[in-house]
């Protein structure tokens, strides 16, 4: 394409995505209507739909109506549509035929399959376009450089009527138009690898001679396993680069090889900048090796912020932007700004209500829609989406922190179901999540904690068993040292678990010190068994008794 | 009283001519906090200034974002503007504030903000006034603060 052409379908693309945000900035001042009106376009394509018939969507003249007509969702009571589908079965829950199943991950139990359908993936990617062009807009000196963005494979596999299934991550990148493409550093094919290790070599053998201005991905722990495969592979990858080979690709299937091949050329040039740096800092840097670096994007909040902290080391205060509530089920927000990790509710992406926390137990709870949300409180959110999910529970809690004209602002806060119970406690992982951070930091630990995970344990009495991989060994005094200080921060973010402690209902945590590698064998483990890399996350709480039960426990403290 | 005349009556924006009242109150959007909600929470995302139109609050400040023991920093009334620092400097809330009684406020976002103080300068200066007074304000607390640590 000549240079005339390029800057045509540049400005095309750009035009694009600023249409899509001027429609949303539009919305934002009239967000009860934009949510009136979205909701009802969804109801009006699928009204001939068996569901749509079932619950009347042609008769949906409001949103009340629409409440009155449809009963809250769960996957499970959407199941059966959705495995009808996958077999095959036409005009279920949406109009449109699904393109693919979009694999969503859970701790437990068995994989959902989202139906990522024509008018879906447009929703979708009408989210995506706005949070891109903000980013254009607000990192521009990042814009003249490439993304670097990380995807999971998008076909895992055929349901049996031969619809794909995998990550959705993966099928919006392989769908963006060339142009967008030519801006990521990571050709599709690089989603396609399964193998953990193989997939971060090649992600790093492409990135060290690209000039990143952006990493994008959505978890930060993803971040931190690349700077650290950086300097594991250092040498390495500087030979390779040197030569214009990636001796990983042997151990790809032959076809896969082939097509990353001609990405690889001899840069001898770039291999002695590496070699200088290397030898200078006794580390690649990523600040170093990529100089225009201009931010990052990936998850802020949740459990995240104990992986967040951990970026500081490789990237000082390199602005980062959270790339938003968003699932394979649908987008939540529209981060706006870099500080915090909440974003305007993507009121024209699809619709949304909410349950408050404080009231789902009741026999009929209320649901309000987003004008009715009252900041600071902790509300479920319900979604309706052109994927067939109507009114669905995705149990994840949500709390208005801010508001952006007359749209809320929102930031994830947990998930509903990581809420244990040993003694009526009712320990939120966020909380353990905070408990956690709050032990390293006071007796300054700093970053020694990889991973860990609170596991409940009956017993008498019952108590947290905390399974921890640390970056370095910790004396016998500073791992009993680590039990007390997380048995207080724990008290400390629940008052219910100080009053079971002090009453003896509930033990001290134990601690289980495992092996180094073990939770990202872990990893390995999932994404094997189907979860897409990108999704993939450690729970700092589980329900699962089970877990971690064939992890290999160095020590037990506590 | 209309957002225009709010405006005119509000220490920030006074200065500003007709035109840009006009345009700012155009931009602004308004809403009502019931009586102990809390409506910035220190150290969440932060993309909005809020003008208090009717009602008072109360800003307080935790050691850090999540900690006990905070300290009222501030009560606003009418006039007074909160959380225009986080739009500054894109960081996280400073602090918490809390609606002692009904309070309304006009909001006005980050980009809308930004826009003015490039096009009204007066807004830049008088907001350093404001900034000012704030730091002095810390500043005093911290040394009575610093005062009771002495011991006698």
């Amino acid at each position: 394409m000549n240079t005339v052409a390029s800057a045509a379908v540049a400005a095309g693309q750009l035009w694009r995505w600023f249409k899509d945000a001027r429609r949303f900035e539009a919305a934002s001042r009239d967000p009860e209507g934009a949510q009136s009106a979205k909701v009802l376009a969804i109801l009006r394509r699928n009204k001939d739909t068996e569901y749509g018939r079932a619950h009347g969507f042609g008769s949906v003249r409001s949103v009340a109506d629409f409440q009155r007509n449809a009963p809250i969702t769960t996957y499970e009571s959407l199941a059966p549509y959705i495995d009808r589908m996958a077999k095959g079965e036409h005009g279920l829950l949406t109009a449109d035929d699904p393109l693919m199943f979009a694999v969503t991950s859970g701790t437990t139990g068995k994989a959902k399959l989202i139906p990522v359908t024509p008018s879906y993936l447009s929703e979708y990617n009408h989210a995506v376009q706005i949070f891109m062009w903000r980013v254009v807009q607000d990192f521009t000196e990042g814009s003249s450089g490439q993304f670097l963005v990380t995807s999971s494979c998008d076909v895992e596999g055929y349901t049996a009527a031969g619809i794909p299934y995998g990550a959705l991550s993966g099928f919006i990148v392989k769908r963006q138009p060339a142009l967008v493409r030519s801006h990521f550093v990571l050709p599709y094919e690089i989603a396609l690898i399964k193998d953990v290790e193989l997939k971060y070599y090649l992600t790093l053998r492409l990135a060290v001679e690209a000039p990143v201005t952006l990493i994008s991905t959505l978890n930060p722990s993803s971040i931190l396993l690349l700077c650290e495969k950086l300097q594991t592979h250092a040498e390495r990858l500087i030979a390779e680069v040197r030569g214009g080979t990636a001796s990983a690709l042997g151990e790809l299937e032959p076809w896969l090889a082939k097509a990353l091949r001609p990405k690889l050329a001899p840069n001898p040039r770039r291999a002695d900048e590496l070699a200088a740096l290397f030898r200078e800092a006794g580390e690649l840097s990523p600040r170093q090796i990529w100089p225009k670096l201009a931010g990052l994007a990936c998850w802020k909040g949740g459990t995240m912020p104990l992986y967040f902290r951990q970026l500081g080391h490789w990237f000082g205060d390199l602005r980062t932007r959270d790339r938003g509530y968003m699932a394979s089920e649908g987008c939540g927000s529209i981060p706006l700004a870099n500080a915090g990790a909440a974003g305007a509710l993507a009121i024209t992406t699809h619709f949304y209500e909410f349950v408050p926390v404080d009231e789902r137990e009741r026999p009929d709870p209320p649901v309000v829609t987003c004008e009715q949300l009252q900041p600071n409180r902790d509300y479920y959110i319900l979604l309706t989406t052109s994927a067939g999910l109507y009114r669905y529970d995705i149990n994840d809690v949500i709390r208005v922190v801010d508001y952006y004209h007359d749209a809320p602002v929102i930031e994830f806060v947990r998930k509903g179901r990581g809420i244990t119970s040993l003694t009526g406690e009712k320990l939120a992982e966020q909380q353990v999540t905070a408990a956690m951070m709050g032990a390293v930091e006071s007796l300054g630990l700093g970053q020694i904690v990889r991973h860990f995970t609170a596991v409940p344990q009956f017993g008498s009495p019952p108590r947290y068993a905390v399974l921890l991989e640390t970056s370095d060994s910790l004396a016998p005094e500073q791992a009993e040292a680590l039990v007390a200080a997380l048995d207080r921060q724990l008290s400390d973010q629940n008052v219910e678990y100080e009053t079971k402690r002090e009453s003896q209902r509930l033990g001290s945590p134990i601690l289980r010190l495992v092996a180094p590698g073990t939770y990202e064998a872990y990893r390995q483990t999932r994404v094997t068994a189907g979860t897409p890399e990108a999704q993939f996350k450690v729970p700092h709480l589980t329900p699962d008794q089970d877990f971690g039960r064939d992890f290999k426990v160095l020590e037990e403290v506590g | 009283m209309t957002l225009e005349e709010a405006l005119a009556d509000a220490p920030l924006f006074a200065s500003l001519d007709r035109r840009h009242r006009e345009r700012l109150a155009r931009a602004m959007t308004t809403r009502t906090f019931e009586a102990d909600t809390t409506i910035l929470r220190q150290g969440s995302s932060a993309v909005t200034l809020y003008l208090i139109l009717d009602g008072q609050v109360e800003v307080r400040r935790a050691p850090e974002a999540g900690a006990g023991g905070t300290a009222v920093l501030a009560t606003l009334g009418p006039g007074d503007v909160f959380g225009e620092m986080a739009l500054l400097d894109d960081e996280a809330r400073s602090s918490s504030v809390t609606a002692r009684q009904p309070t309304t406020c006009a909001l006005l976002s980050r980009w809308e903000f930004q826009q003015e103080l490039h096009r009204a300068p007066d807004v830049a200066i008088t907001l350093l006034g404001v900034l000012s007074r704030r730091v002095r304000q810390l500043d005093e607390r911290l040394a009575q603060y610093e005062e009771r640590q002495v011991v006698p």
